[in-house]
């Protein structure tokens, strides 16, 4: 018996289409223009000059520039991303632990709480946190309170998105992993750090890339909470833009691609399919 | 597995370039933008035309006063407007028979309009400072305002631009080489507000420090003060600084040579002078409390700040909430040696609707739309007229034979015969921030725009240190 061949009607891959669009339209074809106007002049014709001034502002040697405004801006902006990483992940953990392994019935309300905040537009929250730090009096009154008050502002703002890829991890262990270590004789703490911690990773790692990033280049938490004495790497990108210096700006923006390359790369974000994958554990 | 990756790749750029093919195809034939003869695109700033109805709703005082003095002498309810753009619509239909509608476009800064214009944006009006008027002109991307709307006003027309255009600031756009292409809607002066009682001694001490450019980097400003968050008013600051002495020396053994360097040092970008400027500037950075656009106006107001580096308009702002927010009795002061005088000005883009374009100036430049838009913005206007004199001598004038008053010279912008009777203190707060005096007039400077090299070194120098 021959079965006739169902007519090419719909396929699954059509459903990838609106996908492909928005990566050609909003990631692929951005980048090209970043790169094409990081290493050309106004002329359209190629050019090292603004790699040039960017590792050599005033023009005294290659060495000078770990010494330069820009250095300056770049090693704070990473000090300040990393540090936010951490105390997020040090917060975000036990939150998305407890939640994780809580009795109630309804976990997604206890998550809600997280996240409802969010739903406050962020520059209002950030404002009302600068009025608090006035109240407290540690606005803007040193350079050290306004590292701190930047990496509070960065965590504030990026908490939620570390503690929901965590919990997701979490809820998807099986508890059966659990028991057999425990029947094996593993100590509670023993168990966590050989169980459920290996087990968490992808969702330690997504949520490290979500908060990472985007701290490198919040800029308006830095602004609001600093008066702008605080100036991380994506604020030195939007002030030559606005400044008419598209040129510099690309080449500062590919700067930061490059940190946010790295970083991908060693979380582990390119690694293609963990099997951790065919559970859906890397939601992000 | 690479193959896929290949062929992913492949696939985004295409679907994009199909996509781009046919945004870019459907942009020229239906024409983004532009081409709807019924709709005049007016690009200026946020809360910078009066918004009308619910803006003077209330029972505060001086607002009751505000709306008496204006329904006395229009006969018009001011309750009853509506925002002047609105207005405008209706007015127009009235006088041409033709129907129009105007898309008011707000924009953030300068910076932003000219990259949207530099990406294809049009307009038919637009507000642009007058550095960037000036660029837009050495650029070719403007067109000139027609003979008729410099025809003088009469019953048939309604030219009501050139009837009451102040003979000052004309004379300043003459300065500029804008004639012709830039109708002036507001203007102004650079200078500090501050609390005379928080900085130096005494008042007096304050203003005096306060009228130097050099309290930017002085002890008694020490993390009190803040600075405009822009490559522009930061490198007017230093040169400020870095000519500061010599122009004083000049203002007082030699008046004329000093007319003749003021605008020409002022306007120096010279790289032995931009040098000079940075090493200023490193220093004030570092005695600043900080840099800000707009947060500087609140905390001015609420008495955290104690100087501010501000435009006048603003400024007018500032010292009008600070006394009735925080009772707090602030003060303008502008340096001595010298400062910056601004404008904003309707200019019209090659292709504009001129008619009705040049019609929404003339709207706005009627005596009820100019009071109404300086009550509302507290920035000044570009029209003089009797009707403007009114009103500033409702806001600012007191009985001619009262205590502590003093005659203040308007002539300069009204024409013979402003002497306005004010309170001393005034010459010091919001009529001083509107109007400066005649003899801090003379000193200042329009800054001009930066060229491409000029503006690249400028903003990779402040970019570095600030």
């Amino acid at each position: 018996m021959t079965k006739k061949k169902a007519p090419p009607r719909f396929s699954r891959k059509l459903l990838a289409i609106p996908y492909g669009l928005f990566l050609g339209i909003f990631v692929v074809i951005p980048l090209l223009i970043i790169i094409y106007y990081a290493f050309t002049n106004d002329e359209g014709r190629f050019t090292m000059e603004y790699v040039k001034v960017f590792f050599n502002e005033d023009g005294e040697g290659f060495w000078a520039f770990f010494k330069s405004y820009n250095f300056k801006t770049i090693m704070q902006s990473l000090f300040i991303s990393v540090m936010s990483t951490i105390v997020c992940l040090l917060i975000a953990y036990p939150v998305a632990y407890i939640i994780a392994k809580s009795k109630l019935k309804n976990k997604s309300a206890l998550l809600l709480l997280f996240i409802v905040p969010m739903w406050v537009n962020f520059v209002l929250r950030i404002n009302a946190l600068k009025e608090l730090l006035v109240w407290i009096g540690i606005f803007n009154k040193s350079n050290g309170w306004n590292i701190f008050n930047t990496i509070l502002g960065m965590v504030y703002d990026f908490l939620p998105f570390m503690i929901l890829p965590i919990y997701t991890t979490l809820i998807k262990i099986d508890n059966s992993y659990l028991e057999a270590a425990r029947d094996l004789g593993a100590t509670g703490a023993r168990a966590f750090v050989k169980v459920t911690l290996p087990l968490s990773k992808a969702g330690i790692m997504s949520g490290v890339s979500m908060v990472f990033l985007p701290s490198m280049t919040n800029y308006v938490v830095s602004n609001y909470l600093t008066y702008r004495n605080v100036k991380i790497i994506g604020k030195l990108i939007d002030d030559y833009f606005t400044g008419d210096l598209w040129h510099d700006g690309s080449f500062i923006a590919l700067v930061l691609l490059t940190f946010m390359f790295l970083v991908t790369w060693l979380t582990g974000g390119f690694k293609a399919s963990d099997q951790n994958d065919t559970r859906g554990t890397s939601l992000w | 597995m690479r193959k896929s990756l290949l062929r992913t790749l492949a696939f985004c750029l295409c679907a994009s370039s199909i996509a781009l093919t046919s945004l870019t195809g459907c942009s020229s034939r239906l024409g983004l933008g532009n081409n709807n003869e019924k709709v005049l695109r007016v690009a200026s700033w946020g809360e910078y035309i009066d918004m009308g109805g619910d803006v003077y709703d209330g029972n505060d005082p001086d607002l009751v006063a505000f709306r008496d003095f204006y329904a006395e002498k229009f006969g018009i309810d001011l309750t009853k407007s509506r925002p002047l753009y609105d207005e405008f619509e209706d007015w127009y239909f009235n006088q041409t028979g033709k129907e129009i509608k105007v898309e008011y476009i707000p924009l953030q800064d300068n910076e932003t309009m000219y990259n949207k214009i530099k990406m294809g944006d049009s307009y038919d009006l637009l507000c642009p400072s007058e550095y960037m008027a000036m660029k837009l002109k050495a650029e070719d991307r403007l067109i000139p305002f027609d003979d008729a709307f410099y025809a003088a006003k009469t019953p048939e027309n309604y030219n009501y631009y050139v009837e009451n255009e102040s003979v000052y600031t004309k004379e300043i756009f003459a300065q500029t080489g804008l004639t012709g292409y830039i109708a002036g809607y507001m203007w102004g002066t650079t200078g500090f507000v501050f609390n005379p009682e928080k900085i130096g001694d005494s008042p007096e001490d304050a203003r005096e420090i306060m009228s130097s450019w050099k309290c930017l980097k002085s002890t008694a400003c020490d993390r009190k003060i803040t600075a405009k968050d822009n490559v522009r008013d930061s490198y007017f600051m230093g040169l400020g600084i870095y000519y500061e002495d010599e122009l004083l020396k000049l203002q007082a053994n030699n008046p004329d040579e000093y007319k003749r360097v003021l605008s020409e040092w002022m306007n120096d970008t010279s790289i032995d002078t931009m040098r000079g400027v940075k090493k200023e500037l490193i220093k004030v950075r570092k005695n600043l409390y900080g840099l800000e656009t707009d947060e500087g106006k609140t905390d001015m107001i609420m008495g955290r700040l104690d100087a501010s580096y501000q435009w006048s308009g603003d400024a007018v702002f500032i010292l009008d909430e600070a006394e009735t927010e925080s009772d707090l009795e602030l003060e303008y002061s502008i340096p001595k040696s010298a400062s910056n005088l601004w404008f904003d000005g309707w200019v019209m883009m090659e292709g504009a609707k001129k008619d009705p374009a040049q019609a929404f100036v003339n709207f706005l430049s009627m005596p009820q739309n100019v009071i109404r838009n300086m009550y509302y913005i507290g920035y000044t206007s570009c029209v003089a007229g009797s009707d403007v004199y009114d009103y500033v001598d409702f806001t600012y004038g007191e009985e001619e034979n009262a205590p502590e008053t003093t005659t203040y010279d308007l002539s300069y912008f009204f024409g013979q015969g402003a002497m306005l009777t004010t309170s001393i203190e005034q010459t010091r707060r919001q009529l001083f921030a509107q109007y400066p005096d005649t003899t801090t007039k003379e000193r200042l400077v329009v800054m001009n725009y930066f060229d491409k090299k000029t503006n690249e070194r400028a903003n990779r120098m402040w970019n570095n240190i600030k």
